[in-house]
């Protein structure tokens, strides 16, 4: 499972949990990639609430965690910055929602 | 909740919010609107439809700037449900065209012939109500049901009351029309034009 850039690793049974997406504001991107084939900047900031530089940077780690597709285009000389989920960020949530399910269970039998 | 249905509801929330702006409901009560007036300066009613052609130019200089631009389906989709579209609409225009040729002509049964004189409008308006159902299914908007009722019903009441069609037509395209305007402004409130493009911070 690829690890976002930087990420720490953390001790105990939250180990296995991918970084990338254990953060409530990437967390939010990716439902809201997961629902749509492909959506721009702008609708995700007025889906997520997130400032722009926030949504940017939390984009750049999703990105360099190899989940999304980022495009850039043109529309009538307007920039529009296009972000898709591949299919490594499906796999990758999948994969994050079977650990976080092992790790609710691990804490709730403890 | 699963999560399953989180996700469902997530992409209907947004999807909705998507088609809050009230174009829709803006260009079907022009078009409306313009086929009650040029019924009344007894005008080319065949092109009272022009204003459907406003839809994505609207679409993409108030919606997309504002709230974003999203595909909520794959391309491939996109096609198919546009192919249905069309064929709904093709459909239900050539039977409504086949049906007034066949009246004009006598080839139907003298009874049907005089209702369906009489009652042109009310088959005009089944024919549109059709048309909105279909839209309905296929955009997932379950206001345009509500819609489909009330043309039906205004036609009905305004055949019954004995009032001038391009006035019922009118106050048909005014019931489209008003809520359209009251959710465009709503959609430039919530989501007010930033003048920053689409570029990121």
């Amino acid at each position: 499972m690829p690890k976002a850039k930087g990420a720490e690793s953390d001790p105990g049974i939250i180990d296995g949990l991918d970084r990338a997406i254990h953060s409530p504001a990437r967390l939010k991107i990716l439902a809201i990639l997961s629902v749509a084939e492909r959506a721009d900047f702008t609708f995700l900031l007025n889906q997520t609430g997130l400032t722009r530089g926030n949504l940017s940077s939390h984009l750049s780690v999703l990105e360099e965690a190899g989940y999304i597709d980022v495009n850039k285009e043109f529309v009538e000389r307007v920039p529009r910055t296009l972000v898709r989920l591949n299919p490594a960020g499906k796999t990758a949530i999948q994969n994050y929602r079977d650990n976080m399910q092992d790790v609710l269970d691990e804490l709730l039998r403890s | 909740m699963t999560t399953e249905n989180s996700l469902k509801q997530l992409r209907r929330k947004a999807y909705l919010a998507y088609h809050q702006d009230g174009i829709l409901d803006i260009v079907i009560g022009l078009a409306i609107i313009g086929f009650g007036l040029m019924m009344l300066s007894n005008s080319l009613v065949v092109f009272s439809w022009l204003p459907a052609l406003l839809y994505m130019p609207l679409k993409n200089a108030i919606t997309v700037p504002r709230f974003g631009f999203v595909q909520f389906d794959s391309e491939v989709r996109t096609k198919t449900q546009l192919a249905r579209g069309l064929a709904i609409g093709v459909l239900t225009i050539s039977v409504f065209v086949g049906l007034y040729f066949a009246v004009g002509r006598d080839s139907i049964p003298a009874v049907l012939r005089n209702w369906v004189g009489e009652n042109f409008m009310l088959v005009l308006g089944g024919f549109g109500a059709v048309m909105l159902i279909g839209t309905a299914r296929l955009v997932s908007l379950q206001r345009l049901y509500w819609y489909a009722g009330a043309m039906l019903g205004i036609i009905y009441l305004g055949i019954r009351l004995d009032i001038a069609e391009p006035v019922y037509t009118i106050t048909l395209g005014l019931l489209f029309l008003i809520p359209g305007v009251w959710m465009l402004i709503r959609f430039l409130q919530k989501y007010p034009r930033t003048g920053e493009g689409n570029a990121e911070g």
